[in-house]
């Protein structure tokens, strides 16, 4: 009942069939079984926090990026329950099969967005979400003195690290590149560390 | 014609200047585009006052580019654009308000430079507010963006100018 | 007379020269210079996306927004000492997205549905994705120029009120509000009745009024409108709304006199 789990390294390549059908599905539940609500008060909402941690924080980017990133981890704490709930998905037994969940269902019935997956590292341990759209960061332009520090939609990251923590996925989650700073794309790199193995809950599987 | 335009912010603050002049005409003159911002400064007083009228184009401006011209765009009765609230000797000066009351003004010379009256063209100079006004509502929108802060954005700048010349200095 | 010289007088001039730095209330106006090259076209997604509202995606899941906003309010919580302070941090947060959306939504009104602007859409989604490549050659999508009459600033009171209970509401919460009702005790209070507010439903009930957040949006619309006021929120079950919320709206005495005068 969770997207992680043992034998991640060697696993085989997810089949075609299977990715239509996790697009489908997916899809279907962004259509028929979500409660939806204006992008645009999402976009402005965060705005506003991202804004007013900067004045907290005194433009000192760094410690924003942090709080940002914290803000997501707390929330990625909570969302992967409402995550299972919704979809009932079965334990994924690769990082390769997680990816396609995080970027084609995740990402898809949460902020109807499916980014792209890509840049796997040899050993399939480390890959990359290239996000072609972002509805964080709409509207946004960064002031001069943030361009090359602060990490605008930071909050990503945490949502991650924090949702894979609950599914035994120990990883590191960060932005490698970003359309506001002038980049080509905006770029997620997700790093597996280990599998948590003592924390499996009772009744799993 | 040269023309002198700022949009100010509701403390009475410009949060953006700009002069525009082109190829064939002359900028203004140096003792005049020092008074420029006072000239702009005293108009405000009657924005503020059209600010609460129905019908603020109607309000004023019976000479020169009155009646006539906008008569011929009666259906046109919305209250953002002011059309010519004030002229200072050859000067003539329009405004405009948007929505969150930011003021919108702008100088314009007479492009003979012979200190005669200045010829509004409306429909032009109507079209030129509404498009910074489209700019401004996305400088607004940027939550870096602090309401009545200058725009600084190189951006904003440069979108402005081309639309002074597709509109204002032909 | 002076004409034929063109000779730009002020030190201005020098800045001016490297063009586009954006404009510097400290230097002042600067001058386009007559022989300047056509600006480089910017990548910039902010000024070169357009504002239709059908050029970006429309919606997001509502539980998206529901864990970034307990995530706020827990935030705000944490980092303050009271119940008044917390109440103040969200309002705060909601006041500027009031500002934006007074602009933005009486912009928005002022376009006639069918205009050439709303198939544009295509073009400008397109336009979005070279911008971010910073290779943007495409026209710009200027909304503005096919707007034949701008939507009238609200002036009166009962206008701007009809603007949120309408149009600001159906735009946040996909209704428009309840009810809009003028107190009978008191001359300038308002209320806006919501009997299921959307943002709040999933916030356990507590002492803390999280529909501040909303209440901001409100004060924040009304005080760039030039009507001051003061906003609280409710809490007022009635029949079967148990989370029914009353905003009350206070406009200063100001915003009375000016009417009385002008209308």
């Amino acid at each position: 009942m969770s997207s992680g789990s043992g034998n991640v390294q060697n696993g085989p390549a997810v089949s075609t069939s299977s990715k239509k059908s996790l697009r489908v599905f997916s899809d279907d539940i962004w259509k028929n079984k979500t409660a939806k609500i204006n992008a645009e008060l999402f976009t402005l909402t965060y705005g506003s926090i991202v804004s007013q941690l900067c004045t907290d924080f005194q433009r000192d980017f760094n410690k924003v990026n942090d709080q940002l990133f914290a803000m997501g981890y707390n929330i990625g704490l909570r969302l992967i329950e409402d995550f299972l709930a919704r979809t009932a998905l079965p334990r994924c037994d690769t990082l390769v099969k997680t990816s396609e969940v995080i970027s084609k269902c995740a990402f898809k019935i949460f902020l109807n967005m499916t980014p792209q997956v890509s840049n796997w590292s040899n050993n399939k341990d480390v890959f990359s979400l290239i996000l072609d759209e972002n509805p964080l960061s709409d509207f946004v332009e960064l002031p001069m003195d943030a361009s090359k520090e602060l990490w605008y939609s930071n909050i990503l990251c945490g949502v991650l690290k924090g949702a894979m923590e609950m599914v035994q996925l120990d990883c590191d989650v960060w932005f490698v590149s970003d359309v506001l700073r002038g980049d080509q794309h905006s770029e997620i790199r997700v790093k597996l560390n280990r599998i948590l193995k003592d924390e499996i809950p009772a009744g799993e599987d | 014609m040269p023309c002198y335009f700022a949009i100010i912010g509701s403390r009475d603050n410009p949060i953006y200047e700009a002069e525009f002049t082109s190829p064939h005409l002359n900028s203004f003159p140096s003792e005049l585009k020092e008074l420029n911002p006072f000239i702009l400064h005293a108009s405000l007083d009657i924005i503020e006052d059209l600010q609460w009228q129905s019908n603020p184009q109607s309000g004023v401006g019976t000479n020169t580019s009155g009646g006539f011209l906008r008569s011929r765009h009666s259906n046109n009765n919305d209250n953002c654009y002011l059309s010519k609230i004030d002229h200072f000797y050859g000067l003539a000066i329009t405004g405009y308000l948007s929505y969150g009351n930011m003021k919108f003004v702008m100088i314009h010379s007479n492009s003979a430079g012979n200190g005669g009256t200045t010829q509004i063209d409306d429909p032009q100079v109507r079209a030129f507010y509404q498009e910074v006004h489209e700019l401004y509502v996305k400088a607004l929108l940027n939550p870096f963006y602090k309401l009545n802060d200058p725009i600084t954005s190189p951006v904003f700048d440069s979108k402005v100018r081309s639309l002074a010349k597709k509109y204002l200095t032909k | 007379m002076t004409q034929k010289i063109i000779s730009p007088s002020t030190s201005v001039t020098q800045a001016a020269s490297t063009a586009s730095t954006g404009y510097d209330y400290t230097i002042g106006p600067q001058q386009t210079l007559p022989n300047e090259q056509p600006p480089p076209v910017l990548a910039s997604r902010l000024y070169n996306e357009s504002l239709h509202a059908k050029a970006r995606k429309a919606q997001v899941s509502l539980s998206a927004f529901a864990f970034l906003f307990q995530e706020m309010i827990s935030q705000t919580r944490k980092s303050s000492k009271s119940v008044a302070e917390i109440e103040s941090k969200l309002r705060g947060l909601g006041y500027p997205i009031g500002i934006r959306l007074l602009e933005l939504l009486n912009f928005r009104s002022s376009l006639t549905p069918g205009s050439r602007a709303f198939f544009n859409k295509a073009s400008s989604m397109s336009g979005s994705a070279q911008g971010s490549n910073g290779v943007s050659t495409q026209q710009e999508d200027s909304l503005a120029s096919t707007i034949t009459t701008m939507k009238r600033r609200d002036l009166r009171v009962l206008d701007i009120l009809q603007f949120i209970h309408g149009t600001v509401w159906q735009y946040l919460f996909d209704h428009v509000s309840d009810d809009l009702v003028k107190s009978s005790e008191r001359e300038n209070e308002y209320m806006i009745i919501d009997n299921l507010p959307l943002l709040t439903q999933f916030i356990g009930n507590n002492n803390v009024q999280c529909d501040s957040f909303v209440c901001g949006i409100i004060e924040g619309i009304l005080d760039s409108a030039c009507f001051p006021c003061s906003v609280t929120a409710h809490c007022m079950p009635e029949d079967k709304f148990d989370r029914r919320v009353v905003y009350l709206i206070k406009f200063d005495k100001d915003v009375l006199e000016r009417e009385a005068l002008r209308f």
